[in-house]
């Protein structure tokens, strides 16, 4: 290192803060998969599936808890911020490392951009007369606020919003329990595991629905800033996998004993459409409401895990240190890479606006696009 | 993760754990990559390409290590 280097490093010697608990580090996993989104694309692997959505989910669940195991020893060894870029650059080689990183680098910087479009989508679906613009904004004014702030306010939202779409969660499957009993319908069945293609359409489904656990990885580059990070990060990073499978698997079972089958007129809406049949069409607005607010934590989370990505490469100055590797002395957050997600959220917006009218002809659409497309 | 194992070899690690963990989610992970559409492998490959351009800018045309922070710190 030159000495000019050197004094560089010096200057900006503001670091990130130890901050966070189990708890707090497990609900930013789970915020980051949004486990409501479950609901939004439950059309789309039901019919890949063929009505074996709950198979689907425990064959995607047992195949995601070998990465997060693999994960979870990874960040046991390496404590650090930058997840994949650390790992293999610490045990592979430095090269390979930041070549893993950038690529990483293309899912968390683009991911904040998604999710604020999803909800953005979800919204106009729900207000039309608001352009769509507004609302994009606005989610990335408030996440971006949140974050710069610093992890113990996002925790303290992510708190409360979390608890909301949990709840809804649960809603949901009560709301389908009742009605499958008022119905006299059995709510035993091997049906939502077995479905009616045999074991081929279940890895069908499996691998779309190998998507929804996106997020688990993503909490290792909270580490940093998390009490006992050796031990409570692997936890987490395993807990979050196995909680968020959990709950998809109770809710697509339930759901597919309500809605069985692979074959729907309306698939990319059918869960907004069982909503309203179980629960109304006030619960059809909470509903929504739950994936909006999902959409909220989830960006919060997006925005929150490529900013410490940045900041790990930007610390070892692979990207320019000045930038990305600095810390505000005040919020002890890495300011830049924060307003850097949210300029990119904007950016991409207005080339996707001429699009508009279409994505919002449905209000599910563009989050099952996208997790096929990824 | 086996890089890992391998260098550490004198740790007495599990070889369950860190090789066949590690190869059954990288088979899982492999085959999700080819259940991805053209476009987005497309969108992956050009900026897989951008980065390692930029790498070998980076590293002098890998002549040179990619700079590193100094102390970091890594637990056994």
């Amino acid at each position: 290192m030159t000495t000019e280097e050197n004094r560089a490093h010096h200057v900006h010697h503001a670091t990130l803060q130890k901050q966070l608990h189990l708890r707090a580090v497990l609900l930013f996993g789970l915020a980051y998969m949004t486990p409501i989104i479950v609901l939004g694309i439950f059309g789309v692997i039901a019919v890949k599936s063929n009505g074996a959505s709950a198979g689907s989910y425990l064959l995607a669940t047992v195949a995601m808890l070998f990465t997060a195991l693999s994960y979870g020893l990874m960040a046991k060894h390496f404590p650090v911020a930058g997840s994949a870029y650390t790992y293999v650059r610490k045990s592979l080689d430095s090269r390979l490392g930041f070549v893993v990183g950038w690529a990483i680098l293309l899912d968390y910087l683009f991911l904040p951009l998604v999710i604020w479009l999803i909800g953005g989508a979800y919204l106009q679906g729900q207000f039309p007369g608001v352009p769509f613009w507004v609302w994009i904004v606005a989610y990335i004014v408030l996440t971006s606020a949140l974050n710069v702030i610093g992890l113990k306010v996002a925790d303290r939202t992510n708190f409360v919003l979390m608890t909301v779409q949990l709840l809804i969660l649960l809603f949901f499957v009560i709301l389908s329990i009742t009605h499958l009993v008022s119905g006299s319908q059995s709510l035993v069945s091997v049906t939502p595991f077995v479905g009616g293609g045999g074991f081929s359409a279940i890895a069908a489904g499996a691998a779309v629905a190998a998507y929804s656990f996106l997020g688990f990885d993503a909490i290792s580059t909270l580490t940093e800033e998390t009490y006992d990070a050796e031990r409570t990060i692997p936890k987490a990073i395993v807990l979050v996998a196995f909680i968020g499978g959990a709950i998809f698997i109770v809710v697509t079972y339930f759901v597919t004993l309500v809605s069985p089958g692979g074959t729907f007129d309306n698939a990319d809406s059918l869960a907004a459409d069982i909503a309203k049949t179980i629960g109304g069409s006030l619960f059809g607005a909470v509903f929504l409401t739950g994936l909006i607010v999902g959409q909220f934590t989830s960006g919060l989370a997006a925005q929150a895990a490529v900013a410490r990505l940045l900041y790990a490469m930007g610390r070892d100055n692979v990207l320019p240190r000045r930038l990305f590797g600095w810390v505000s002395e005040r919020f002890h957050t890495p300011v830049f890479n924060i307003a850097l997600a949210g300029i990119i959220g904007l950016a991409r917006f207005s080339s996707m606006s001429p699009h508009r009218h279409r994505s919002s002809t449905s209000v599910h659409s563009p989050r099952s696009r996208w997790s096929i497309s990824r | 993760m086996i890089g890992y194992f391998l260098r550490h070899r004198g740790d007495r690690l599990s070889p369950w754990r860190y090789i066949l963990l590690p190869v059954i989610g990288a088979i899982i992970d492999i085959y999700l990559l080819t259940q991805l559409d053209s476009k987005a492998l497309i969108l992956g490959l050009s900026w897989l390409g951008i980065g390692i351009v930029y790498l070998l800018v980076l590293t002098r045309g890998l002549t040179r290590e990619p700079p590193e922070m100094t102390a970091i710190a890594e637990a056994e």
